[in-house]
């Protein structure tokens, strides 16, 4: 019997401003079968710094965050829009 | 109906000098009926009790007697029937199948055991196809259901198959331990529960529960001044639409003055999704002035959380939040 530990991104959101939403699953293997399985989640809004981000996420970050982009999401932000 | 025999006639003891009257001395030899009565004692039936059902039936019966119950009757050449059964085609709503009846007890009641010789786990013990088939003879599987053997020689999952269009597939199964698990979820599942699917498939029906899911979060800055927050941590549940998250932040020393949002782990539905209490907000000298609630939104097409004064709906900015700890509890409708 041999216990192994995946962590792994399987789920990256786009969402039309731009702003990345990635789910990380850890999973844990018994003899290749998963026994458990648990998800931390997290967001990143175009022109934030990718240190410490994982490759394929700072990747999809690098396609769609154009300067059109981040700049469309600080104009957004300077409209101060409140709810 | 073919005539049956109820016994077996006898013959009255014949001799070696026993002579019969020939009637016909030509090349075919016969005898009279009456002359050969002569020597046979007993009856031939008349009529005798027909098995149950009809002469196309094939019925064991091992105390001799026709009719009623039998442990094996093959009906019509239609319905099996095994136990102690009259007509097994009266068991089910049709003429074709197979019946199976037993006595009251568990050792004696009817049963079908279908198994395998199997040493990986996966590997199917016995299945049960259901197929459709056209006038042109053409065979379609569509469902099936069956056993595949766990981890070990003594444990097994039941699952279920069904075909929306072409060959069946697992939709549903059973797991080993008590886990309901609907298609795409992890057929590896522990503990007793339902284990939806990883990644949601949405359901337009109003009565459907779709998806659950929890984990933890980190909630983030997406105020555009792209703050570090310290201590943060939160987690999450998702069940159907509805989303409760726990968020526990602290903000650090700044004087920007954008609106204070930070981001929540699932999308919310349209503007104005939700609300929630604000349990914990304190920057280490002393109790704010002023109350706060969290309102959860798609905000610029992200799922933010603002912090609005209570006394109107203004958000307060992240200069007004510099060091404070925040310990937010939120609920509110996703957009999927």
């Amino acid at each position: 019997m041999s216990l192994t530990k995946t962590k792994v991104i399987d789920q990256i959101t786009v969402t039309e401003s731009g702003a990345v939403l990635y789910r990380e699953a850890t999973r844990i293997l018994e003899d290749g079968v998963e026994i458990s399985k648990t998800y931390h989640r997290s967001s990143l809004v175009p022109g934030q710094d990718l240190s410490g981000v994982p490759s394929n996420v700072a990747a999809v970050c690098g396609a769609v965050w154009t300067a059109e982009v981040v700049a469309a999401y600080q104009a957004a932000v300077q409209q101060q829009q409140q709810p | 109906m073919t005539t049956k025999i109820s016994s077996l006639p006898t013959l009255a003891t014949v001799t070696a000098t026993t002579v019969i009257p020939v009637v016909d001395s030509g090349a075919t030899k016969r005898v009279t009926a009456a002359a050969l009565a002569t020597y046979i004692t007993g009856t031939v039936a008349s009529s005798v009790t027909a098995p149950a059902g009809s002469n196309n039936h094939v019925q064991y019966n091992n105390s001799g007697a026709f009719g009623a119950t039998s442990n094996f009757t093959w009906e019509n050449g239609t319905t099996l029937g095994v136990g102690g059964l009259g007509s097994p085609s009266t068991y089910g709503d049709g003429a074709y199948g197979f019946v199976a009846y037993g006595g009251s007890t568990a050792n004696t009641r009817g049963h079908i055991s279908l198994g395998g010789n199997n040493t990986t786990a996966d590997e199917a013990m016995g299945k049960i196809h259901f197929f459709n088939s056209n006038s042109t003879n053409a065979i379609y599987r569509v469902c099936a259901i069956q056993a595949i053997r766990g981890a070990d020689n003594n444990s097994g999952h039941l699952v279920f198959q069904t075909a929306n269009s072409g060959a069946p597939s697992e939709v549903f199964r059973l797991s080993a331990t008590g886990a309901a698990v609907l298609r795409g979820g992890t057929v590896g599942a522990t503990g007793v529960g339902i284990a939806f699917p990883s990644t949601q498939v949405s359901s337009s029906n109003a009565n459907t529960l779709d998806d659950y899911e929890e984990g933890t979060w980190t909630p983030s800055d997406v105020s555009g001044a792209f703050l570090t927050y310290t201590g943060s941590s939160g987690f999450y549940i998702k069940t159907g639409r509805v989303v409760h998250a726990y968020a526990e932040f602290r903000f650090p020393s700044n004087s920007d003055g954008n609106s204070a949002r930070f981001s929540l782990p699932i999308p919310v539905y349209s503007s104005y999704g939700g609300g929630g209490s604000l349990n914990y907000f304190y920057n280490g000298s002393g109790p704010p002035n002023t109350v706060l609630v969290p309102s959860p939104q798609q905000w610029n097409g992200i799922p933010t959380c603002t912090l609005v004064a209570w006394s109107g709906s203004s958000g307060v900015s992240n200069a007004f939040c510099s060091l404070y700890i925040f310990r937010i509890f939120i609920s509110y409708y996703s957009e999927t």
